[in-house]
């Protein structure tokens, strides 16, 4: 399923691209270079922290040997709780910006928590109405200004140092599409891109450039291929897709990789949208410039099992003088990709308990034994279930051991497929195509683990097994440490090389969001977002009644040495 | 909607979501006709059939589960609501509370007629176990 488009030749692009940065360097345009290359281990100034995706800082003054003694420096509320903490701060020259449900957006003194400035904004009541509500992955800081997607389908940047909005942009017919922004975006050179919500929505989803200097589009892309071979009949305007949460960007190649969602409807009863439904469940390869398509290669053809590879991170990774792309989709196999061209390098799965498919190929990425559900009204056992091999949180990726420390979910489901006329009057209505029950694994119990493996081979060198499947992100530091923060409510310093507990501390609620280090005047800072909240976990009563009763919560908390 | 993600979250307003209250102070529309009653018994088969389908079309899994089982969100399976009470949670949702759940509304979604249909159903779970 891979395509080759037009990459060019890679020392005639860093040529290239010299010639092109130089003249921005003397224009002061450094943020995107000096961000790539970490050359400041104080900040973390995007999503991902790193236009590589590794989630990993280069601090150590917090390491393996004095871990044992964090404590809280501070904590932060931000009042409210639907749907818990699900973002990633940033913290910049020592002010930490952080976004949490019903899009408020806050600045802070990163060393003592004061709030600088917040930002509530009013949003339209149509939210009310969505199911995408009312939560945010995170936010973007780039050429002195915050921007953040909204609930309601505008894309605001607001003043670095005030809180106040410098531009708003209405993108998404929101009343119309019932599609919002929930992911964070990526500032890249003078744009900052972002993607929509559209994979269970009957809808185009696309993935959006706007120019933060004015917040002027400066182009979009469709993630659903004009093609009736790809999409037979009127089935591709009822696509879905979108890419709804944040992209990779390798500045030498000059090209922003972007998982797409899964297709609507998410299942299939056979005809419901005939072809392999290009570019949906596909990692992209987009020119940053102009957005146009480098190459894509489409994890899951025909995807019918929603299995969305719009979540997670790109890994941009070199190893033996090739250029790596690790990405995985949420049926927990991981694709290892050329990343200037698309050509699958290996395809390893990070789940034991499978039966989707047989096997994938490693060398082609094809898909052996497909074991799709398609008879309407009979319930079909598959795993994993719905929520995910992995959801849409992060690993993270040590330079320093070379380890991915990644997260994985075993559990299975009953799907059961029913037939479904797409809704799109007044507004998109859900287009699921189906409905599933959680189900426990063949012989045995659904579980969860962190693995540190080999990000190429998959080869594993510790495990640690959780009850509840874990859906936080996860940080690994300079100082050998992981953090990691679980269902319960407690968040864990594990030893990078052994995976041994060194460190935990109960915070009240569970965790989704993503952990993070930073340093202010010398001391470094683990900032851990906390607040149980998240659609997959309607899915877990049904296997643990218990976890019904996880109390909700949203609030940042920060640690440092005592 | 499609989907009916009934989420009966417990109104606690403890928390202060002035995000919230805005959303809530617009206004969401109110429903057209006479919806004080249905047009139809609520015991009606062909209705209890037709809203079991739209209940089940869509995302229950990640809401109140299949056919109402066991999730977050509040049980319907063996329990009694007030038919209007239902009516009303469907059509204004929910902006959620302590429980830290949301329901969306449904009453700018679907017509009277297809929130009746979904409150039989609904009603038709009171003496459903929870398996």
């Amino acid at each position: 399923m891979r395509k080759w488009l037009s990459v060019g030749r890679a020392p005639l692009l860093f040529a290239l691209v010299l010639l092109f940065v130089a003249p921005s360097l003397a224009l002061g345009q450094t943020e995107g270079l000096s961000r790539l290359q970490n050359d400041d281990p104080n900040n973390w100034p995007m999503y991902h922290r790193s236009y590589d995706s590794f989630r990993y800082s280069p601090l150590s003054q917090i390491n393996r040997d004095n871990v044992k003694n964090l404590t809280v420096a501070w904590v932060h509320q931000p009042g409210a709780i639907v749907q818990g903490l699900e973002s990633t701060p940033l913290v910049v020259d020592g002010v930490m910006y952080y976004i949490a449900s019903y899009n408020r957006v806050f600045a802070l003194d990163a060393a003592t928590g004061k709030e600088i400035w917040h930002f509530y904004p009013k949003l339209d009541p149509v939210v009310n109405t969505l199911f995408f509500q009312p939560y945010n992955r995170g936010l973007a800081v780039s050429s002195g200004r915050v921007y953040f997607g909204s609930l309601d389908g505008r894309v605001f940047a607001l003043d670095q140092k005030t809180g106040k909005v410098v531009w708003e942009k209405q993108i998404l017919e929101t009343k119309k599409c019932s599609c919002n922004f929930t992911g964070a975006p990526l500032a890249v050179k003078d744009k900052v891109i972002i993607g929509q919500t559209a994979g269970e929505l009957p809808i185009q989803g696309k993935i959006y450039a706007l120019k933060t200097s004015s917040g002027d589009k400066a182009w979009e892309f469709n993630t659903i291929k004009e093609d009736p071979k790809s999409w037979g009949g009127d089935s591709g305007k009822f696509g879905g897709g979108g890419g709804w949460m944040t992209g990779s960007y390798d500045p030498i190649l000059n090209l922003v990789y972007w998982g797409t969602a899964n297709p609507a409807p998410d299942y299939d009863w056979g005809g419901a949208r005939p072809g392999d439904n290009l570019y949906t469940s596909s990692v992209l390869a987009l020119d940053a410039d102009t957005g146009q398509l480098k190459w894509y290669f489409q994890e899951i053809p025909h995807d019918d099992w929603d299995y969305d590879s719009g979540l997670g991170e790109s890994l941009v990774l070199d190893r033996d003088g090739k250029k790596l792309l690790v990405h995985q989709n949420k049926s927990g196999f991981v694709f290892v990709y050329d990343r200037t061209n698309g050509k699958i390098e290996n395809v390893w799965p990070m789940n034991h308990v499978y039966n989707w498919v047989k096997s994938i190929n490693p060398k082609t990425g094809e898909l052996i034994g497909r074991n799709p559900p398609r008879e309407v009204g009979k319930p079909k056992f598959i795993c994993p279930w719905i929520a995910g091999g992995r959801s849409w949180n992060s690993g993270s990726y040590s330079p320093k051991t070379k380890l991915w420390y990644n997260t994985a979910m075993e559990a299975c489901e009953d799907v059961t497929v029913e037939k479904q006329t797409p809704q799109t009057e007044p507004a998109a209505g859900l287009f699921f195509g189906g409905d599933q029950v959680a189900k426990h694994p063949p012989g045995g119990e659904a579980y969860g683990h962190l693995d540190a493996r080999d990000p190429v081979t998959g080869e594993r060198k510790w495990s640690i097994n959780f009850k509840y499947p874990p859906i936080g992100s996860v940080l690994s530091t300079g100082g050998g440490l992981v953090f990691h923060g679980d269902i319960e409510g407690i968040v864990h310093a594990y030893d990078a090389d052994t995976g041994e507990q060194l460190w935990h501390f109960r915070t009240g609620s569970g965790h989704r969001g993503g952990p993070i280090s930073y340093s202010v005047n010398g001391k470094q800072y683990i900032a851990v977002p906390s607040g149980l909240g998240s659609l997959v976990l309607g899915l877990y009563p049904a296997l643990w009644p218990e976890v019904e009763d996880f109390p909700a919560g949203a609030a940042m908390f920060v640690f440092t040495l005592k | 909607m499609r989907v009916v993600v009934v989420v009966l979250v417990v109104a606690v307003a403890a928390v202060g979501l002035p995000a919230v209250a805005l959303v809530r102070a617009q206004g969401m529309r109110q429903p057209s006709g006479d919806v004080s009653k249905p047009p139809f018994p609520l015991d009606d088969p062909a209705a209890i059939e037709e809203g079991k389908h739209r209940f089940s079309a869509s995302c229950t899994g990640y809401c109140h589960g299949r056919e109402g089982r066991v999730s977050r969100a509040p049980k319907l399976r063996g329990k009694t609501y007030e038919p209007a009470w239902l009516y009303a949670r469907i059509d204004k949702g929910s902006p959620g509370g302590a429980s830290g759940l949301v329901m969306p509304a449904f009453g700018t979604m679907l017509p009277p007629e297809e929130i009746w249909k979904l409150v039989a159903y609904v009603m038709s779970l009171s003496n459903a176990k929870d398996e």
